[in-house]
C-alpha cells in the first residue's frame, strides 16, 4: 500500500518536474548548436568563448555532438514539427542538405542572403562551395571547408622505396610505383578504395553523380569505367578495401595502408586518430588522369545553418558572421582542424602556412592553396542523400565483384529516376 | 576376473555409475560452454570500458584489461560529450512513471473485469482480445503525428502516455484478481466500504505478487526501449540512455571504451535487481506463458 | 468518487484504461488505415488521396520492401531453428535432478535477455568485428578458419544477427521450457519407463507432446519478436541495414521510410502490410498446432 502511494507521489512529482523544468530558463542568451564532427565541435566551442570575450559577455553556446545520420534525421523532423527541440544553429553535411529541400523547397533554415550581401561576404566565399547550400537563389548555409582533395602518403614508405609522390604526374605513375611497392611487400595496400573514392575521382574527371540540371548521372559511361578501373587495381593488389572504422586506423598504424586520397578535413582526422604517426605523413596534389589535367577534387563539406524557428536568430547570425566570416575564425579553424578556408581573404594568411609537425614539417596550407583553384564543381540534388544510402548498400557487393558496376549503377539510377517521377 | 564373477545387476550398477560420471561430465561441459558463450561478451564489455581504442583494436585479442584506464569513465561522467548521467536519470523517470501508470490503469481495469458483471463486458473482453493481435507498428505514424499535434514531442509525457495502456497488463491483472474470494468483498460492503475502498484495501494488497511481476516487466521494457523514445525525444538533454549510447556509437570518432563504460553502468543496476530477486522473478516471469 | 453504486463502479474502474486505449491505440489504428491511402511527405505538406497506390507500389515496385520481408523471414526461421532445439536441450539439462549450480546457470543464461537492445548491438559490433572481433579471433581462428567479414559482406550480415538473437533469446526460452517440464507429472514418465521405454522414447512420446502448449507460446513470441526486431540490427549495421540492406528488418524499413524520409502515408501502408502478415502467420500457426493435436 505504502509503496503504491510512494510510487504515485513520485509520479506526480515527476510530472510537476517535467512541466516546470523548461520554465526555469537562464537569463543570458544560450544558443544550442548541433554538429556531427568532433573537430568542428572543438572549434565552435573555442569561437564561442572568443565571441563571449569580445562581443557579448552574456553569450553561451551549448555545442552538442550527435552521430551523423541521427543528427540529420532529428533535425529534419524537428524542423518539420515546427521547431520542437530544434537547435539554433546546425551543421548540415552537403550530402544531406538536399534532403531538406524535398517536398516543397523550404528547408526550414534562415535565408542568409541579406547577411552575406550586406556584410560584403558573398564575393569573399568560394561560390562553387556555397552552391551546395543554395536553392532557387536563396543561400541557407555557410561552408566550413574548401575540401580540396590531396594525396596523403607515408613519406617514409614511398620515399624509402625510391618514389616521390610529389613528382607523380598521372595516376599511371602512381599505379606503377604502387606495383613496385607491392612486389616488395604484398601486405601493403598502396591505394585505399574508401567509401568516397569513386565519387571524388569522378569529380576530378569533371563528372558527378548528378549533373548541373539535377539529373542522375551515376550510371554514366565515365562513372562505370572509373569503377571498373578501381576494381582492376584491386584485383592486381595495388588497391584494397580494409574494414572501415577503428580497424581502418589500426591499418594505418600498422603500415598496411600507406596512402589516403582525402580532403583537407582528413588531415585533422589523422592527427586525432593516429597521433603516433606524427612525422611520417606528407601530402601532395592528386595525380591527374591525363597530363596537365586537374590535380584535385572536392569531397564532403558541411555548411553551418541557422534554424528558422530559433528564438535567437539575430544572435545566431551575429555569431556565425563572427566565427565563419572572419579571417581569425577561418585561420583558427585551419589550425585546429586543417579545414582549408573557403573564405578567400583568409587563404593567404601566414598562419595557414606554418610548418606542420604531423606532416613531416610540410606547409600543408600551401598544398591546399596550390590545388584549390582547380577544384571542380559539385551539383546539389534533393535526391542526393537517397542516392547515397542506395550506394552504401550496394558498395560492398560492387567491390567484391558480386555485381558489375554497370548493373549496380543502372539500378540505383533507375530507382532515383522512379522516385523523382513519383514525387513530381 | 572379479568382473566376471560379479552378478549381472552389479555390473549394471557399475556401468550405470560409470555412465553417470560420463553423463555428468558432458552435462557440465555443455553448461560451462554455454556459460562462456553468454558470459564472455559481458566480460569484454566490462574490461573494454577500461581500455583505449588502441588497446581494443589490437592483436592479440585480450579479454582482460592488463593496463586499465579510468579515462573512459571520467570523460563519460564529466558530461562533456553527452549528458550521460542526466540521460540515465531520464530513463529512471520514464521507466518509473510508466510502471506506475501502467500498474494503476491495468489493476483498475483488471478489477473491473474480475469482480463485476456489467453490460458490454463480454463484448469488451472479446474486442480487447481481438485488437490485442494488432502489432504496434501500425500505430507508429499516426501516434507520432498526434504527439506532434498535442505538443508532446520531445517530452517525457510523449514517451510515457502511449506506452502506459497495456492490454497485456489488463489481462494479466484480471487473471490475478479473479481468484480473490467474493466473500471478502461482501464482508467489506457490509462494513460500509466504498467500491473504491474495496479495490484499494482488498484488491490491491491481495494481488501484490502479480503487481510486482507486472511492475518488473513494464520497468524493464521501458528501461531498455529504443524505438519509441527515438521517435519522440529530440534533444540530448531529454534522451534516455539507449539514445545517448547510440549517439556516441555513430560519431566520427567512436570512443568504444566510453560507450562500453556507459553500457556497463546502465546494465549493472538491472542485473543487480535481478540477482536480488532472481528466484521470484524467474519463477513468475513465465506465468504469462503457462496461462496462455 | 466511486460511491456505492455497484452499477456504475465497474465502468469507472475500466474507463481510464479504455479512454487511454482508445486515444493511444484504437484511434491511431484507424487513422493509420486512412493515412495509408494518401501520399504525404513531411508533416506539414497537405496529404493527397491516391487510393491503394501505396500498397500496389509496395508489392510490385518496392524491391527494398520485399528485401526487408525476406530478411525478417530469414531471421525468424534461422533463429527459431537454432533457438528452439538449443533452449530445449538446456532446459532438459537444467531440469535434471541433483544438478548443482542450477540457479547460477539459469540466471546467467537469462541475463542477455534483460540487456538493452542498444547495448547488445554495441557489444556485438565488437564481437563480429572482422579483424579484432571475438568470433573471428577466439572461435574461428583456432579452428583455422579465415576471418569472416561478418558485418561487411551481405551474406554474413543476417547470420551475425541470427547469432546475436540466439545469444539474447535462448536463455529465456530455456526457462519457458523448464516451466513446461515442471508441469509434466513425473508419474507419466515413470510409467513409461516401467513399460520399458528408453529415455529417447520417453522424450519423443511423452515429454515432447506435453510441451506443445509451451512450444506454441515460444513460436508465437519468436515470430512477433522477429517482426519487432529493431534496436540490435539498427546499432549493429545501421538503420539502412548495412551492405546490400542485408540487415534491414521490417520495423527498420518502416522507421526509415516514416521517420527518416517522412513518407507518412507510405509508412502507414507498410505498418498495415506488417499487420496482415503477422495475422496470416498467426492463423497458419494455429492450424498447424491444431493439426498436431489431432495427430
Amino acid at each position: 500500500m505504502k509503496k503504491l502511494k510512494v510510487l504515485l507521489l513520485l509520479l506526480v512529482g515527476v510530472m510537476l518536474f517535467s512541466a516546470v523544468a523548461p520554465v526555469a530558463a537562464q537569463e543570458a542568451v544560450e544558443l544550442e548548436l548541433w554538429t556531427f564532427v568532433n573537430t568542428h565541435a572543438r572549434w565552435f566551442r573555442e569561437q564561442a568563448d572568443r565571441y563571449a570575450d569580445e562581443v557579448n559577455a552574456d553569450f553561451a553556446l551549448n555545442v552538442v555532438e550527435i552521430a551523423y545520420s541521427d543528427m540529420h534525421d532529428r533535425l529534419q523532423i524537428s524542423i518539420q514539427s515546427g521547431g520542437v527541440g530544434a537547435p539554433d544553429i546546425a551543421d548540415v553535411e552537403q550530402g544531406r542538405f538536399g534532403g531538406f529541400l524535398r517536398g516543397g523547397g523550404d528547408p526550414g533554415f534562415v535565408e542568409l542572403n541579406a547577411l552575406l550581401d550586406q556584410g560584403g561576404h558573398t564575393e569573399n566565399l568560394v561560390s562553387a562551395r556555397q552552391a551546395l547550400y543554395t536553392s532557387m537563389g536563396s543561400v541557407y548555409g555557410i561552408e566550413h571547408a574548401l575540401t580540396p582533395v590531396v594525396l596523403y602518403y607515408r613519406a617514409d614508405v614511398w620515399e624509402g622505396a625510391g618514389f616521390d609522390p610529389q613528382e607523380f604526374v598521372t595516376w599511371d605513375d602512381f599505379v606503377e610505383a604502387g606495383r613496385a611497392i607491392v612486389a616488395e611487400n604484398p601486405d601493403v595496400i598502396p591505394l585505399h578504395i574508401h567509401n568516397g573514392l569513386h565519387e571524388l575521382l569522378l569529380r576530378q574527371q569533371g563528372h558527378d553523380y548528378f549533373n548541373a540540371d539535377g539529373e542522375v548521372t551515376i550510371d554514366s559511361e565515365a562513372s562505370i569505367a572509373l569503377m571498373d578501373w578501381l576494381l582492376a587495381l584491386k584485383d592486381e593488389g595495388v588497391a584494397g578495401d580494409p574494414p572501415e572504422g577503428d580497424a581502418l586506423w589500426a591499418a594505418f598504424k600498422d603500415g598496411t595502408l600507406i596512402s589516403m586520397v582525402g580532403a583537407d578535413w582528413y588531415a585533422g582526422f589523422f592527427k586525432d586518430n593516429a597521433p603516433e604517426l606524427t612525422g611520417k605523413w606528407k601530402a601532395a596534389p592528386l595525380p591527374a588522369f591525363e597530363e596537365g589535367g586537374r590535380r584535385t577534387s572536392v569531397w564532403g563539406g558541411t555548411g553551418a545553418t541557422v534554424v528558422a524557428t530559433s528564438d535567437h536568430v539575430e544572435e545566431a547570425l551575429s555569431f556565425l558572421e563572427f566565427a565563419m566570416l572572419s579571417i581569425e575564425g577561418n585561420v583558427r579553424r585551419f589550425e585546429l582542424t586543417n579545414l582549408f578556408p573557403p573564405y578567400i581573404p583568409a587563404m593567404d594568411n601566414e598562419r595557414l602556412h606554418a610548418a606542420d609537425e604531423y606532416f613531416s614539417g610540410q606547409d600543408l596550407g600551401a598544398v591546399f592553396a596550390d590545388v584549390g583553384p582547380e577544384a571542380p564543381p559539385q551539383w546539389q540534388s534533393p535526391f542526393r542523400s537517397q542516392l547515397n544510402s542506395l550506394l552504401t548498400a550496394a558498395r560492398q557487393d560492387i567491390k567484391d565483384g558480386n555485381r558489375s558496376p554497370a548493373d549496380a549503377f543502372a539500378e540505383i539510377a533507375a530507382t532515383i529516376r522512379d522516385e523523382m517521377e513519383f514525387e513530381s | 576376473m572379479r568382473l566376471a564373477i560379479s552378478r549381472p545387476s552389479d555390473a549394471a550398477e557399475r556401468k550405470s555409475h560409470y555412465v553417470k560420471l560420463v553423463e555428468a561430465t558432458i552435462v557440465y561441459a555443455i553448461l560451462f560452454f554455454f556459460a562462456l558463450l553468454v558470459g564472455i561478451p559481458f566480460l569484454y564489455m566490462f574490461t573494454g570500458s577500461f581500455k583505449t581504442n588502441g588497446q581494443l583494436f589490437s592483436w592479440p585479442v585480450n579479454l582482460l584489461a592488463p593496463e586499465p584506464t579510468l579515462n573512459n569513465y571520467e570523460r563519460l561522467l564529466s558530461g562533456d560529450e553527452i549528458p550521460y548521467l542526466q540521460q540515465m536519470g531520464n530513463s529512471v523517470i520514464i521507466a518509473v512513471s510508466q510502471s506506475a501508470l501502467t500498474l494503476l490503469f491495468a489493476s483498475m481495469v483488471g478489477w473491473g473485469f474480475a469482480k463485476y458483471e456489467f453490460r458490454g463486458k463480454t463484448f469488451l473482453t472479446m474486442f480487447l482480445l481481438f485488437t490485442f493481435a494488432i502489432p504496434f507498428q501500425v500505430t507508429l505514424v499516426p501516434l507520432f503525428q498526434m504527439i506532434v499535434r498535442l505538443g508532446l514531442l520531445d517530452s517525457f509525457m510523449g514517451v510515457i502516455l502511449p506506452s502506459s495502456v497495456s492490454a497485456f497488463g489488463a489481462f494479466f491483472m484480471r487473471q490475478a484478481m479473479v481468484s480473490i474470494p467474493q466473500e471478502l468483498l461482501d464482508a467489506g460492503r457490509i462494513d460500509g466500504a466504498s467500491e473504491w475502498g474495496l479495490f484499494w484495501r482488498i484488491g490491491i494488497p491481495l494481488s501484490r505478487g502479480a503487481l510486482s511481476i507486472l511492475c518488473v516487466l513494464v520497468f524493464l521494457t521501458a528501461w531498455n526501449d529504443y524505438l519509441w523514445p527515438l521517435i519522440v525525444l529530440r534533444t540530448p538533454e531529454k534522451f534516455t540512455y539507449p539514445l545517448g549510447l547510440a549517439t556516441l556509437d555513430g560519431l566520427y570518432k567512436v570512443e568504444y571504451g566510453m560507450i562500453l563504460g556507459g553500457a556497463f553502468i546502465a546494465t549493472l543496476p538491472i542485473v543487480l535487481i535481478f540477482v536480488a530477486g532472481r528466484n521470484q522473478i524467474l519463477d513468475n516471469l513465465t506465468i504469462g506463458a503457462v496461462k496462455q | 468518487m466511486f460511491g456505492r453504486g455497484r452499477k456504475i463502479a465497474p465502468y469507472l474502474f475500466i474507463s481510464p484504461f479504455f479512454i487511454g486505449y482508445t486515444i493511444f491505440f484504437l484511434y491511431p489504428v484507424i487513422q493509420s488505415l486512412q493515412l495509408s491511402l494518401y501520399r504525404q511527405v513531411g508533416l506539414t505538406n497537405p496529404p493527397r488521396f491516391i487510393g491503394f497506390d501505396n500498397y500496389v507500389r509496395l508489392v510490385t515496385k518496392d524491391a527494398l520492401f520485399i528485401k526487408a520481408l525476406t530478411n525478417t523471414t530469414y531471421y525468424a526461421l534461422g533463429s527459431i531453428l537454432i533457438i528452439v532445439p538449443l533452449a530445449l536441450l538446456l532446459a532438459l539439462i537444467l531440469h535434471s535432478p541433483k544438478l548443482r549450480f542450477r540457479e547460477f546457470f539459469r540466471f546467467l543464461y537469462f541475463t542477455p535477455n534483460i540487456t538493452a537492445g542498444v547495448v547488445v548491438g554495441i557489444i556485438f559490433g565488437l564481437v563480429f568485428e572482422e579483424q579484432y572481433g571475438l568470433v573471428n579471433n577466439l572461435l574461428l581462428a583456432p579452428l583455422g578458419i579465415d576471418n569472416v567479414r561478418w558485418l561487411r559482406e551481405a551474406r554474413w550480415v543476417m547470420p551475425a544477427i541470427i547469432l546475436l538473437g540466439v545469444w539474447k533469446w535462448t536463455g529465456i526460452n530455456a526457462i519457458y521450457f523448464m516451466v513446461g517440464l515442471q508441469n509434466i507429472p513425473p508419474e507419466l514418465k515413470e510409467a513409461a519407463r516401467v513399460d520399458g521405454a528408453t529415455r529417447p522414447q520417453v522424450f519423443w512420446h511423452v515429454t515432447l507432446p506435453l510441451l506443445r502448449p509451451i512450444l506454441a507460446f515460444v513460436l508465437t513470441i519468436a515470430i512477433i519478436g522477429s517482426y519487432n526486431l529493431f534496436a540490435e540490427p539498427a546499432i549493429l549495421v545501421g538503420l539502412e541495414g548495412g551492405p546490400n540492406n542485408a540487415g534491414m528488418t521490417m520495423t527498420m524499413y518502416l522507421y526509415t521510410r516514416g521517420f527518416r524520409e517522412l513518407k507518412m502515408g507510405y509508412a502507414s501502408a507498410i505498418g498495415y502490410s506488417l499487420a496482415v502478415i503477422i495475422l496470416v502467420l498467426s492463423v497458419i500457426q494455429l492450424f498447424l498446432i491444431r493439426a498436431f493435436r489431432e495427430d
